[in-house]
């Protein structure tokens, strides 16, 4: 039995969903209001129920306190929960609803399926990673891959035939940036080079910074802000407006028609694009400088880049064109919607895997692609060791990175550590995820300890093996190598089915 | 070619008189040892003490070893390293006191610049030179070493690009003696080598303006609780006692400028007989900078001071930094990015800086201290707002 190819683009501002059709193309499946992006915005309404999508979003100047946006921004953070009516939601409990809502939706169009590839920032740690999949999970999702999503755009454009060569891809979502860089050899060959990203960083720091500038002319205007916390529903409105203001202002020089209120209190106002970029100019910079990491982290040169892809609705902006024409000397591409690319590349990547797996068929001759389309990713961020390193001045502790960022996966390092001390019989064994030595700057996502017999000296060797594959499987395994014995770690945030 | 052969062995055989002749006119007592062998696989080791002054003993008891080896590395691109590890036997296993235990890292930087090397091209003949390879444990330190004791050492060298191969191990046996190694001695001579620390640490706690109680306290603190792994226990002591009277005392001690002080202070210390000193005095800068408000240019000019006398790495230096200031810490009208850049950078100069610091606080915001990620997220923010004005003007 054949199922479906769906990928889901788990956006901050929007959620995308798409499916390989049966003429072997993946195309985006429309929500039952005909939108082909949903806002990943929930109401909780007063009777009990929820709404997924823009009238969630809409509802959010009206009824401030039952709506919330921008999850994804929190997933993977304990601390954060969103309360109503005295009970607690996490970040993955409201992503769980937004991945049912969309799931339900498009089942009316394709049919019902469970399983799907997720997409996640490309700079997503574990613990964010993990947190996506469980509210998959949650939602009923089986997750056949977790993807990052510049990949999965350049996916969906290499399948094209339209990009070769070193191509970048820049991705301004709502509420994260990414940066890519990937060599396209052919059609069906892809390799990511590097990959950096900031998951503070999109759409909505845009939103809010306008909404700041909106705010400093009411209170000249009024004397009271329209940000202060005071009044929730007037700082929605602002925030709307900002974002209205700065979608306008991708075609236009000046948006005209913003229209401010608090109370009584209203103010009809204008904002130029060069105020806008003026305002904005650091957060671009912030991806510049990302830009650089990644050119450095693939040793290219920004005129080695053949191509530069447009990802996300953000990167509409024209300033953001602008930087990128001047950097590269090249128009960006953006023959694929921005909105829509990383979910196409999240189905084509489904498609794959489910061809791989034999449970995909589709005799379409346009589908032959996906038989031979091969993905390398990297690893995006370094996993280490804590060891304690001896040294002249004494020892100290020290984050021993084992796997390094922008690693073509899968790979695997072995190194050798020792006991410290004589009838040592723990070893602890800590696995972090960071690029900084200093252990008190990376996160340790496991940990352990490898039991070792008594009555022997200091200097016993401990091999320390990293496999991180294809899958996007983490294993490590701490082996003590005079007796065999053995502590292994899994850290999957990928499905094992 | 027999001739040549002959001439060679009899070069190395008046060399080795020669060093033995060297050895024992330094009167290393009792920790003197060396051990020669021809290993398999293609291992020479010659490992030795090196000499040391009875002052330098005395002061900061130091087992250096050298070790002069021949690996002759066969396959081409290898990693090197060696291991040194010393056991008390004496003891026996029940008390077993390690001395010195640990290994080189290929990712070790200090190490890497001594003990491991690459050779690019096959069957190269590598040699070791003197290096410094072992340390007596703090472990002695704390725990004061009486009478007697015998130790055993390896010393293995191994392929660390395949670790499965071992080029070879060598082991021998000393005698270690309380005087060897300087305890007797050094509760006299103590209190007249650590003064120019203690000045030093004086000097950076006192500023102009009269300095929090609070503030010394805690940089003295500080100072034991760090010094515990770096400094002998005595010294550490009489540090944080002679700091701490002299910052009590006037600001003004002499009629030098401050930083004139400061260099002379600096200068006056002795680098080779405090390892770690650059470190733990850079983490005192930090700590009280931080809790004064701050890095300001006198700031920076004394830890650059102090990292250049001791060659800190500028790595290091960042890192404790990092550790110890906050952009909070700073006045309301300072920009703390700006504060902390070195003084006469040029336009590129100062984008690559932030380029840099953008790297490194980048890697934290998805820390899972919240204190970590608020603070690498400001500076972010400061950052990017530096260079895009950079970028506009």
């Amino acid at each position: 039995m054949s199922v479906t190819a769906v990928g889901i683009d788990l956006g901050t501002t929007y959620t995308v969903l798409s499916a390989i059709n049966p003429a072997g193309k993946p195309e985006i499946i429309a929500n039952r209001a005909g939108d082909r992006i949903t806002a990943s915005a929930v109401l909780f309404q007063a009777d009990g129920t929820t709404v997924v999508g823009q009238h969630a979003a809409e509802s959010a100047e009206l009824e401030p306190e039952r709506v919330v946006r921008w999850v994804k921004r929190h997933i993977g953070d304990p601390s954060w929960k969103f309360t109503l009516d005295g009970v607690d939601h996490t970040a993955v409990d409201l992503s769980a609803l937004i991945l049912a809502s969309v799931r339900d939706q498009a089942a009316d169009v394709i049919g019902a399926f469970v399983q799907a590839v997720i997409t996640v920032p490309a700079y997503f740690d574990e613990f964010r990673r993990k947190a996506t999949m469980d509210a998959a999970a949650k939602a009923g999702i089986e997750v056949l891959r977790i993807i990052n999503e510049p990949t999965a755009a350049a996916l969906a454009y290499t399948t094209t035939g339209t990009v070769e060569g070193n191509v970048l891809v820049y991705d301004l979502g709502g509420g994260t940036f990414d940066v890519s860089i990937v060599r396209v050899d052919s059609p069906t060959q892809m390799t990511v080079i590097a990959s950096e990203g900031d998951h503070q960083l999109g759409g909505v720091d845009f939103d809010r910074r306008l909404a700041i500038y909106f705010d400093e002319l009411f209170k000249a205007e009024h004397g009271v802000s329209l940000l202060d916390g005071s009044d929730e529903s007037a700082m929605q409105h602002t925030l709307v407006e900002a974002e209205k203001a700065k979608k306008k202002l991708t075609t236009v020089a000046t948006a005209n028609g913003v229209l401010l209120r608090r109370g009584d209190a209203v103010l009809m106002t204008s904002v130029d694009r060069a105020t806008f970029t003026t305002r904005t100019a650091d957060l671009l910079v912030r991806t510049e400088m990302l830009l650089d990491e990644a050119l450095d982290a693939a040793a290219l040169r920004s005129e080695e880049i053949s191509q530069v892809i447009l990802v996300g609705g953000s990167s509409r902006m024209p300033q953001v064109h602008d930087m990128l024409r001047k950097k590269f000397n090249r128009e960006p591409l953006r023959h694929i919607n921005p909105d829509e690319a990383v979910a196409l590349g999240a189905a084509v990547q489904a498609g794959l895997i489910l061809h791989e797996k034999g449970s995909y068929r589709n005799e379409a001759t346009s589908a032959t692609y996906l038989a031979h389309t091969k993905v390398t990713d990297v690893t995006n961020h370094s996993y280490g060791a804590i060891v304690i390193e001896t040294e002249f001045t004494g020892a100290r502790k020290r984050n021993s990175i084992m796997i390094r960022k922008n690693t073509p996966i899968p790979c695997s390092r072995t190194q050798t550590f020792y006991t410290l001390a004589p009838n040592q019989t723990i070893v602890s064994c800590q696995i972090t995820q960071g690029e900084d030595e200093d252990p008190s700057f990376v996160n340790v996502i496991a940990e352990g300890e490898l039991e070792l017999p008594s009555g022997r000296p200091s200097g016993c060797e401990i091999r320390v093996t990293y496999r991180y594959d294809a899958n996007g499987r983490m294993s490590c395994t701490y082996l003590d190598v005079l007796t065999g014995i053995s502590k292994d770690f899994d850290l999957d945030h990928s499905s094992r089915g | 070619m027999l001739s040549a052969f002959l001439f060679f062995l009899l070069v190395r055989f008046i060399i080795y008189l020669v060093k033995d002749k060297d050895t024992s006119a330094e009167k290393v007592p009792t920790v003197g040892w060396r051990l020669r062998r021809k290993a398999k696989k293609g291992i020479t080791l010659d490992i030795r003490t090196v000499p040391r002054s009875e002052e330098q003993r005395q002061l900061m008891p130091i087992l250096r070893f050298s070790v002069n080896g021949i690996i002759d590395v066969v396959h081409a691109d290898r990693a090197i390293t060696c291991v040194v590890r010393l056991y008390d036997i004496t003891k026996g296993a029940a008390h077993e006191l390690p001395i010195y235990s640990t290994h080189h890292a290929i990712a070790n930087e200090r190490a890497e610049a001594v003990v491991v090397f690459k050779a690019f091209s096959r069957s190269v003949f590598c040699v070791f030179t003197d290096f410094e390879i072992g340390l007596v444990s703090p472990h002695f330190l704390h725990c004061p070493y009486h009478g007697e004791s015998t130790i055993r050492a390896t010393l293995t060298v191994i392929d660390t690009t395949y670790p499965e191969i071992e080029f070879g191990t060598c082991s021998a046996t000393f005698t270690m003696t309380e005087t060897s190694i300087g305890y007797v001695a050094i509760q006299e001579i103590v209190k007249d080598r650590v003064q120019p620390i203690c000045d030093l640490v004086a000097a950076i706690l006192t500023r102009d303006e009269p300095v929090e109680h609070d503030v010394v306290i805690g940089a003295c603190a500080y100072v034991a609780d760090l010094g515990r792994d770096a400094l002998p226990w005595h010294l550490v002591e009489s540090i944080v006692q002679t700091a701490m009277e002299a910052s009590m005392r006037d600001a003004q001690r002499t009629a030098l400028p401050r930083m004139d002080l400061l260099k002379q202070q600096i200068a006056a210390i002795d680098v080779d007989e405090y390892p770690g000193i650059g470190e733990l005095l850079c983490s005192i800068c930090f700590y009280c900078y931080g809790q004064l408000g701050g890095i300001s240019d006198e700031a920076q000019q004394v830890v650059s001071l102090i990292c250049a006398r001791f060659d800190v790495p500028r790595e290091l230096m960042l890192e404790l930094r990092d550790s110890f200031i906050r952009t909070h810490m700073y006045d309301a009208d300072v920009n703390p990015i700006l504060a902390e850049m070195p003084e006469g950078l040029d336009r590129d100069q100062q984008i690559q800086y932030l380029h840099d610091e953008y790297r490194r606080w980048r890697q934290r915001v998805t820390n899972v201290d919240q204190d970590v990620v608020r603070e690498a997220t400001h500076r972010l923010e400061l950052i990017a707002s530096l260079r895009a004005s950079l970028s506009s003007s």
